[in-house]
């Protein structure tokens, strides 16, 4: 008698199929990208990235102040520091529980985004050359006009990399 | 390399799923391995190996994708 092992791997699809077991042969479902998610963040990630965030906008705004004590510029600028402390440890517990494959993946973004992140500094360092910072930017659609700052600078490569780790997941675990 | 990781899952009745608990890898993982775009390192194919009590060579042949 032939045994499930003798049949081809096209006949192994069909009865797949049949028995809705065919997901290695389909685009990743989005309910498995959602379970890895899960499996790779923690509630700590999402809470360390949030106060991270108002850390910032706090310490931002009042070192904006004209009328700030010089003596507290300090405790203002150390604000956000335990915060991203905490982040960075979060950021480095997340990369090790990932496995072979995302570790990969995490690796091959930063081969992208290294460079590109280099070329990113580069022309802000020749646009603070000739404008000086920040950056004033004609806003399209009659929107009052927005300062292109340190803010943004830094920003763009957080979404460098963000990008680059979406498309290569895409790239590995689409269809052949 | 080439490998049995799909034809020996389905063999089982195993869902992705269900492979990358028993491995302890995501969907991904398997997903991407089962589609020939990322070949496993020698841990995790010798964790693949036992849970489907076989030798490596049995599952990964080199050569070819």
């Amino acid at each position: 008698m032939t045994s499930l092992l003798d049949t081809t791997t096209s006949e192994l699809y069909i009865i797949g199929v049949l028995n809705r077991g065919a997901d290695a042969v389909t685009k990743i479902p989005d309910a498995d990208v959602w379970a890895d998610a899960r499996r790779a963040f923690r509630w700590q990630s999402t809470l360390a990235g949030f106060l991270v965030v108002l850390c910032f906008a706090v310490a931002m705004r009042q070192l904006g102040q004209v009328e700030l004590d010089p003596s507290m510029r300090w405790p203002w600028l150390l604000l956000p520091v335990p915060a991203l402390a905490w982040a960075a440890w979060e950021a480095i517990a997340a990369e090790r529980r990932q496995d072979d494959f995302q570790r990969m993946v995490s690796a091959r973004a930063s081969e992208v985004a290294y460079p590109l992140t280099i070329v990113w500094i580069g022309f802000v360092a020749l646009l603070a050359t000739a404008y000086g910072f920040p950056v004033p930017i004609p806003a399209p659609f009659g929107l009052p006009p927005e300062a292109f700052g340190w803010v943004e600078v830094i920003l763009v490569p957080l979404f460098i990399h963000m990008a680059a780790f979406i498309i290569l997941s895409k790239r590995y675990t689409s269809r052949r | 390399m080439t490998n049995r990781v799909q034809e020996l899952r389905l063999a089982r009745g195993w869902t992705q799923a269900r492979l990358a608990e028993e491995l302890d890898v995501s969907r991904q993982t398997i997903y991407a391995i089962e589609s020939g775009r990322f070949d496993p390192s020698l841990p995790l194919a010798f964790l693949i190996a036992r849970c489907f009590g076989l030798t490596i060579e049995e599952i990964f042949t080199p050569g070819g994708s």
